[in-house]
């Protein structure tokens, strides 16, 4: 790896963090097996919420 | 690490670890806004001050889907959710986190309050964070960088947010 100077390496941050929330918005658009994953997640959590509701 | 308080299981959401070279992990609340969180290599940030490989990670909070078509509401659970992936990912003495409020939409100062807020609330005594603020414009981007007080390359990362905090200077 190159050097880098301070601004090149804020630079870079900003430039992943921009990278990683298109991808995440990308992804669960147009990949239907991460999309599974949350899609589990979403009923986890309304299995959840009906145990909650009848305490 | 056994769950206290805020953390524990009732308290936050299930979360899903995904994996990968960019370490994600997932969670979606109850108005089902879906969020991914990574921990992206970023060693590079050592480049200038270790020889050899440094966990650092820059720590990214991405919402993949926001289906209430309005601002994210405000959700009692979420903090504690990232809060609960931190902990799973951050286990190692020698972990690094870089967490940046970028400027891009002026909201910097606020994510910035709400990142401390949930630091000094919730994170181990063992844990340092410090901040470095970049002027860009009239704005700033802010970085924050947490590690353990035992971490063997402690002063080389406090040299490198003192650079970073130098940078335009």
């Amino acid at each position: 790896m190159k050097p880098m100077t301070a601004r090149e390496k804020i630079r870079r941050l900003v430039e992943v963090k921009e990278q990683v929330q298109r991808e995440a918005r990308e992804r669960y658009q147009n990949d239907p097996e991460y999309r599974a994953i949350f899609d589990e997640l979403k009923k986890k959590n309304a299995g959840k919420r009906a145990i909650k509701g009848k305490k | 690490m056994q769950e206290k308080g805020p953390l524990k299981e009732r308290n936050r959401y299930d979360f899903a670890w995904i994996g990968g070279e960019q370490n994600v992990y997932a969670f979606t609340t109850s108005d089902e806004v879906v969020y991914e969180i990574r921990f992206v290599p970023s060693d590079y940030l050592f480049i200038d001050y270790i020889e050899g490989r440094v966990n650092a990670f820059e720590m990214v909070i991405a919402v993949a889907d926001n289906p209430t078509g309005k601002h994210i509401p405000a959700d009692p659970l979420t903090e504690p959710t990232i809060l609960a992936i931190f902990y799973d990912f951050f286990r190692s003495l020698e972990h690094v986190i870089i967490y940046i409020c970028d400027s891009s939409d002026g909201r910097e100062k606020a994510r910035f309050r709400k990142f401390t807020s949930w630091f000094f609330n919730n994170t181990r005594a063992d844990l340092v964070k410090m901040d470095a603020w970049i002027p860009d414009g009239d704005r700033h981007t802010i970085l924050s960088g947490i590690l353990s007080r035992k971490n063997p390359y402690f002063s080389q990362f406090i040299e490198l947010f003192h650079n970073l905090s130098e940078a335009d200077k």
